[in-house]
């Protein structure tokens, strides 16, 4: 629970605020590995999910209770980049390069092929995946049953199995 | 390789990808800004335009307009786009009335009436302009008031039943500035089936406005309450809008144009005609 004091310069006071932190900690990279896969766009991404952060922030009480706040907050963050970007801002056609270090090698045909599945297939693998949402969950986020929900998951796998077949 | 470990290794992969981490403080400021109904981060890239760049009173949204080609009218079922035209037909009031009903659902988690992460139910939104062809009905509720949020919606009655195709969000509306036609969202929407449609809308002193797309007809947009509206089928480009008076005389244009390949800002401009 936490609340703002208005009234003396717009000084926070959050109270009990290390379980936002937590859960910003926690959930902050899955929410926005999920996020650019379903957007297949870094900034959009990163911008969609810190504004959803914030708005659960600002109604943490409330989203707390939530059945899931993992899940609210990447509606949120889809809800917001389909509104705020223009379109002329194609998606990435290829996963983005970072840097990175101490890291286990990866197979980079596997981060391709997944960069690359079809958008309904692609947002299933990144809210049941990277996200760790329930069928149920990720079905709401969707809209979408949750059969297909698994129906979906099970196509994208077959077919990045089917891609990566001859690598494994 | 099952399953569980190509998810595993999928997870992996992506592993690598980390978002910036910002403070408690940083956050708590964003949502101040929030609770002053100022647009929001995101909302501020969707009405970026004279308010924020000098006077250039140009929505960057406005290219939201252009639609990447692809089939004339996308993947829609033909049913629902078949009967649309060019011209707004009457309005049906029954689209509204279903419209606050469906449409925050198909926004939101597990079908809670007010759209995550937003402070206003659509039950407390006016009806402020709705841009009817035919069956479906492009719905936009909100207010002109600077600090009023805004949420548009299509809809299709099939006769029986209704669908909801979408929604392009929500938006804070920053102050209106002083302009005759001002273009402040829209953009290529699909539906859960693909099927895609453009919407735009705006606002505009104007007693008609008139959208030209890329290699087909003109259509007329909705005006009402000082704003205009307008959805069609497909992903085709706008080429122009144009908003002309009672007596027929152009009073401005916006033309839209396609940017490089590669992305890039939009060349809309804003000029009242001379």
């Amino acid at each position: 629970m936490w609340r703002r004091n208005v009234t003396e310069g717009g000084l926070d006071e959050l109270t009990a605020a290390p379980s936002f932190e937590a859960f910003y900690l926690d959930s902050l990279d899955p929410v926005y590995r999920a996020v650019l896969l379903a957007t297949r766009h870094p900034e959009r991404a990163e911008d969609a999910v810190q504004e959803a952060f914030a708005r659960a922030l600002q109604r943490w009480n409330q989203v707390s209770g939530h059945e899931s706040p993992r899940a609210w907050i990447i509606r949120v963050a889809l809800n917001h980049d389909r509104s705020g970007w223009p379109i002329w801002q194609r998606e990435a056609t290829e996963p983005p390069e970072v840097a990175v270090e101490d890291e286990l090698p990866i197979d980079p045909w596997l981060l391709r092929a997944v960069w690359r599945l079809p958008k309904r297939r692609r947002q299933v693998v990144a809210l049941r995946i990277l996200a760790d949402l329930s069928a149920k969950q990720t079905a709401e986020a969707m809209g979408i049953t949750a059969g297909a929900v698994g129906a979906r998951l099970h196509r994208a796998l077959g077919t990045l199995r089917a891609q990566l077949g001859p690598r494994n | 390789m099952n399953d569980e470990q190509l998810s595993t290794d999928i997870e992996r992969a992506f592993g690598r990808y980390r978002a910036r981490r910002l403070s408690t403080d940083s956050l708590g400021s964003a949502t101040g800004k929030l609770q002053a109904a100022q647009p929001s981060v995101v909302a501020r890239h969707r009405l970026v335009g004279g308010l924020s760049i000098g006077g250039v009173a140009v929505a960057l949204v406005a290219a939201s307009l252009l639609a990447l080609g692809l089939g004339p009218w996308g993947g829609a079922p033909a049913s629902a786009w078949a009967p649309w035209q060019p011209t707004p037909t009457k309005a049906d009031p029954a689209a509204a009335l279903k419209a606050r009903d469906l449409c925050p659902t198909s926004m939101s988690m597990g079908g809670d009436k007010p759209i995550p992460g937003w402070s206003t139910p659509i039950d407390n939104l006016p009806l402020l302009a709705q841009d009817q062809r035919g069956p479906v009905a492009l719905l936009l509720f909100g207010s002109t008031s600077q600090g009023s949020e805004l949420v548009d919606c299509l809809v299709w009655h099939d006769g029986e039943s209704w669908t909801v195709f979408g929604s392009g969000g929500q938006l804070v509306l920053d102050q209106i500035p002083d302009m005759p036609l001002w273009i402040m969202g829209g953009g290529q929407e699909a539906d859960a089936a693909g099927g895609r449609y453009v919407t735009i809308f705006g606002h505009t002193d104007a007693s008609r406005v008139v959208i030209a797309l890329a290699g087909r007809p003109q259509m007329e947009a909705t005006v009402q309450n000082g704003m205009f509206l307008a959805w069609w089928p497909g992903d085709t480009q706008a080429d122009s809008v144009t908003a002309y008076a009672q007596d027929g005389a152009v009073i401005a244009t916006e033309t839209l144009g396609m940017p490089g390949h590669g992305g890039g800002a939009p060349s809309a401009q804003a000029s009242p005609a001379s």
